[in-house]
């Protein structure tokens, strides 16, 4: 017990805020917060020691959010991302950091993670948040690396698309 | 002036360590955490679920096992049981149905003297007026269960005397051995006793025989508890011989009232007087005389 405890401490801060800024409602991160440590604990025999306990623990995160996001409401469509991403034509005297406030920053890019596609956010969200690589966001996710890097520079187009408006 | 940015590029910085540009304002963003409430709830289930892996499944087992031991024994016990009491109604020879009912008379020492002095009293009174009548008192008065035990046979014709008080043996099992009382004999069951006297007063005789049974009935008392039967005879009249009034019954009126004359002479008072009220009642129509009228009152 006393091994799970801190295992739950070192996780349950990065664990929970990628479910918190993946589904934007708290209520809906607390409920899938529970429900995948109650997976993880119910599922640790299948826990492979080889595999890092991080990347097991987002996959069980990881695939609840998909499950919400389907029930929930269709994913934004790609073709949109790919709008926003072609306008993207910024000086580099007007980089984020150095044109907006401290404050500005950070809520633009909370709102940016808002409306960024489900799938693209998790993506962007497993490297920011949790620092995975490549490889361990493609395991996590379960898609292939390329689509990966795909969704991040999407990903990124979006959010340097909400600094520069 | 604006150029366009090169996607590779700022993936690279994203991939770097520091997360790029990005990644700075990101690691600016707030760290909310989950509540304390839900980390208890983790936390405890986490609890529940070790504490589930700790029971091993092997206590189930003996739980079961346990319990199968307790019917076995359980089942054994009771047939043990049932082989003690069927061996108890083979030694006895009594049946199950018989045993199960138990007929419960309780009858005290003092509640038991008290029915025979009153059963005396009864059978003295119905002495006078009839003799069926007594018997059939005496038969009333006789325990309902002990009746039915023991049928009505003709009483002994020599009864042993009781055993001295001093060499009795202590109360409780002087009672389990002694025979049951003798039951009142009705006057039918008294005339086959004394078949030679039946045919002239039957029912005289059988008051008679019952009166000696009786008589019998105290001395058992006499060996059941001594002073207290001493008691008793000392308030009682001296019981007269039934036997030799019986006797007197064949003689002819003169020589019976000569005898009765004899007895009072004798000092023998009371047995004179059971003569005379003997002879009154089968002779009711004789003339007495003063001294055996003043006698007989």
């Amino acid at each position: 017990m006393l091994a799970f405890e801190m295992l739950y401490r070192r996780h349950r801060g990065t664990l929970y805020r990628f479910l918190l800024r993946s589904l934007r409602q708290r209520a809906d991160a607390d409920e899938l917060f529970q429900e995948t440590w109650s997976r993880a604990i119910a599922a640790r025999e299948r826990y492979r020691v080889e595999a890092r306990f991080t990347t097991w623990l987002l996959q069980i995160a990881h695939n609840l959010v998909i499950d919400r996001f389907r029930r929930s409401r269709p994913q934004a469509s790609t073709e949109e991302a790919e709008v926003v991403f072609n306008q993207l034509d910024a000086p580099d005297d007007e980089r984020p950091d150095h044109v907006l406030s401290e404050f500005e920053q950070r809520r633009r890019l909370q709102i940016a993670l808002e409306e960024l596609p489900e799938e693209q956010r998790v993506t962007f969200l497993l490297r920011m948040e949790n620092g995975l690589g490549l490889e361990e966001i493609s395991e996590v996710t379960g898609v292939g690396r390329e689509t990966v890097k795909s969704r991040l520079r999407y990903a990124l187009a979006r959010v340097r698309a909400r600094f520069e408006t | 002036m604006s150029k366009r940015r090169d996607p590779d590029e700022d993936l690279q910085r994203l991939l770097d360590d520091d997360g790029g540009e990005f990644g700075a304002i990101y690691k600016r963003l707030s760290h909310p955490e989950p509540p304390r409430r839900v980390d208890r709830v983790v936390l405890a289930n986490a609890a529940r679920a070790v504490r589930g892996d700790r029971a091993p499944p092997a206590q189930r087992w003996l739980l079961g096992l346990g319990s199968a031991a307790g019917l076995v024994l359980a089942a054994g016990i009771a047939w043990q049981v049932g082989q003690q009491i069927d061996a108890q109604d083979a030694q006895t020879g009594a049946p199950r149905s018989e045993r199960t009912v138990i007929p419960v008379q309780p009858i005290t020492e003092s509640a038991r003297t008290q029915k025979t002095e009153s059963v005396e009293a009864a059978a003295a009174m119905a002495d006078q007026e009839s003799p069926a009548e007594a018997a059939s008192a005496k038969q009333e008065s006789a325990p309902p269960l002990r009746r039915k035990a023991t049928p009505a046979k003709p009483a002994p014709a020599a009864v042993p005397p009781p055993a001295p008080a001093a060499q009795a043996p202590p109360l409780l099992e002087q009672r389990a051995a002694e025979p049951e009382p003798p039951p009142a004999v009705p006057a039918a069951d008294a005339a086959q006793a004394f078949p030679q006297e039946t045919d002239n007063v039957s029912s005289e005789a059988a008051s008679g025989a019952a009166r000696e049974r009786r008589d019998h009935a105290a001395g058992k008392a006499v060996g059941l508890s001594a002073p207290k039967a001493a008691a008793e005879q000392s308030r009682a009249p001296a019981p007269s011989s039934s036997v030799k009034l019986r006797q007197n019954m064949h003689l002819a009126p003169q020589d019976w009232l000569a005898e009765i004359v004899r007895l009072k002479n004798a000092g023998r008072r009371q047995e004179a007087i059971e003569n005379l009220r003997l002879f009154r009642r089968m002779h009711p129509d004789w003339q007495l005389s003063d001294e055996l009228r003043r006698l007989a009152e």
